[in-house]
């Protein structure tokens, strides 16, 4: 297989390409406690997609997901000024139950809000545990996109994925990270269940991921992420684009796939109240 | 047209083998060819897995004849003899034609104590020193040591391969300002940003292009250099000059 497509050398070439409009399904616009970013607000995020050219990002603050009151301030604030460019998760943060009922408004009332990021990691929580079922029940009934943190860490391994995925299959769950060091787990699931799909944050640098996960999974199953500001775009597009796959694969990855799950999203909500 | 040069491949085979692995010095070039790395400074994988007498004689053998790689070799303690004394190391290495020896300190300490008499050898000979963090490990108490390890030898030119793919710029950042010697690769520099702003603060020339493999999905690492933003002299330095620059400064 040759490597240097014609899609891959105006990647080289031009770092962006119009016909191959990226769709980042995990981003998070703002500063993050341990590490330094240069340019966490919104403006350098969009300065990053532009560069890279990726049409639409979807995140979730970093800040939602440790206060759920005040922190997705910004991301309402990023969604009024730039619908075009992006879309949002609500993070929740489990420890905060009551504030579950704003979560589930948001998603029907609030342009742009397309479902949940979760983190069990990050909130020492089990995607299992009970605190999260409301929510994912809620995404359940609602078809929304829910991108769950994964890892071969007990509280969000493929086991745990395994299980939510099949209580509720009608939420589309995003394996962020394709279970980090589980990849056999992750491929399996996104493989065998309709409504998971692996999502490849970090995971596109792994040596030989995105081919076994194309092979054996399927391209229309996997979607690109970034982690912006974490890390930079053309390092994980490179990954995509050098990669032994074919460039339906790689549109595939990189929109496709992202551009129908948004627009299913978008058609379950035309019952939607009307915006605030 | 940019030249890349990667201080940091390996081929070989390993004791538990990476999907991408190649076994063979030649089926590296070949690769090489196909995504466009002009050079590359290579590790055979027997260095580390089983043993540098091994793995440093193999990557001579290997790279004979194969003008765009570079070999290197791994040290260990000269106290336990296992690659000669000090001054027998070195002009083997003279002979052998390597200028850049890897620490892969999974069995040892890299300190002054173990390793003086080498590395006031390297100074002399301005030799450069790839450190695995990998292998270390991304603890505080690892980038401590490593700080300690400048301290008592503040001119030794030392590469440091990062270690994960996290924002690490909290701890190297330091080390590049107050250490001329210290220079990071870029093959698990992923931080947004952070290649351009590294620039902006301190300069190219202490940012080597590395792909990392067989560890790192090739090509990542070319693309995002390529589109950082950066002029071509700092494009250029990066990409393979500081290397060349760096071996070419070696005195052996």
């Amino acid at each position: 297989m040759k490597r240097i497509t014609p899609l891959v050398q105006a990647f080289i070439d031009h770092g962006r390409v119009a016909d191959c409009p990226v769709i980042d399904m995990h981003c998070h616009p703002d500063r993050f406690r341990d590490s330094y970013f240069p340019h966490p607000e919104p403006q350098g995020i969009i300065a990053t997609m532009d560069r890279c050219g990726i049409r639409r990002a979807v995140v979730a603050s970093h800040a939602g997901m440790v206060d759920p009151y005040s922190g997705s301030r910004a991301t309402l604030s990023l969604l009024r000024n730039h619908l075009d460019r992006f879309l949002a998760y609500w993070g929740i943060n489990p420890h905060y139950p009551e504030a579950f009922e704003e979560a589930q408004a948001r998603t029907l009332d609030t342009v742009g809000v397309i479902g949940y990021k979760i983190h069990p990691m990050w909130h020492d929580c089990a995607l299992t545990d009970a605190r999260y079922q409301p929510i994912l029940q809620w995404a359940h009934d609602h078809q929304l996109i829910v991108l769950v943190h994964t890892a071969n860490d007990p509280r969000c391994n493929a086991q745990q994925c395994l299980i939510v995925a099949q209580r509720y299959p009608n939420m589309t769950l995003l394996l962020g990270h394709s279970c980090y060091d589980d990849y056999a787990g992750a491929i399996a699931l996104a493989r065998e269940h309709e409504n998971i799909y692996l999502e490849l944050t970090m995971v596109a640098s792994v040596p030989g991921f995105i081919e076994r996960a194309v092979g054996e999974a399927g391209s229309h199953k996997i979607v690109f992420g970034t982690d912006l500001p974490w890390f930079n775009p053309h390092f994980l597009l490179g990954c995509v684009l050098y990669s032994q796959i074919t460039d339906d694969d790689r549109h595939a990855i990189l929109h496709r796939n992202a551009e129908r799950l948004l627009a299913e999203v978008a058609h379950h909500r035309l019952d939607a109240a009307p915006a605030r | 047209m940019i030249e890349w040069f990667d201080c940091h491949a390996e081929y070989g085979r390993r004791r538990i083998p990476s999907p991408l692995q190649v076994p063979t010095a030649a089926d590296l070039v070949n690769l090489y060819d196909q995504i466009g790395i002009q050079r590359a400074l290579v590790v055979h994988s027997a260095m580390y897995e089983q043993h540098p007498a091994v793995g440093n004689a193999l990557n001579i053998a290997e790279t004979r004849g194969l003008s765009t790689l570079m070999p290197t070799w791994a040290i260990l303690p000269p106290q336990t003899v296992e690659l000669g004394g000090v001054a027998e190391f070195i002009e083997s290495m003279s002979q052998a034609g390597v200028r850049a020896l890897w620490a892969f300190p999974t069995s040892y300490l890299l300190n002054g104590i173990t390793f003086g008499p080498l590395f006031d050898a390297m100074v002399l000979r301005r030799i450069p020193l790839l450190v695995n963090m990998d292998l270390l490990g991304a603890t505080p108490g690892n980038w401590a040591a490593l700080t300690a390890l400048l301290t008592e030898f503040p001119d030794l030119r030392v590469i440091i391969t990062l270690p994960t793919y996290l924002g690490f710029d909290r701890y190297f950042r330091p080390l590049i300002e107050c250490f001329r010697g210290v220079h990071i690769t870029t093959s698990r520099y992923l931080l947004e940003g952070g290649v351009k702003s590294f620039c902006e603060h301190y300069g190219s020339r202490r940012l080597l292009f590395s792909s990392g493999f067989p560890d790192v999905q090739p090509g990542g690492s070319m693309l995002a250099l390529l589109h950082a933003g950066l002029n071509e002299e700092d494009l250029t330095n990066i990409a393979g000059g500081n290397l060349f620059r760096l071996l070419g400064e070696v005195e052996i």
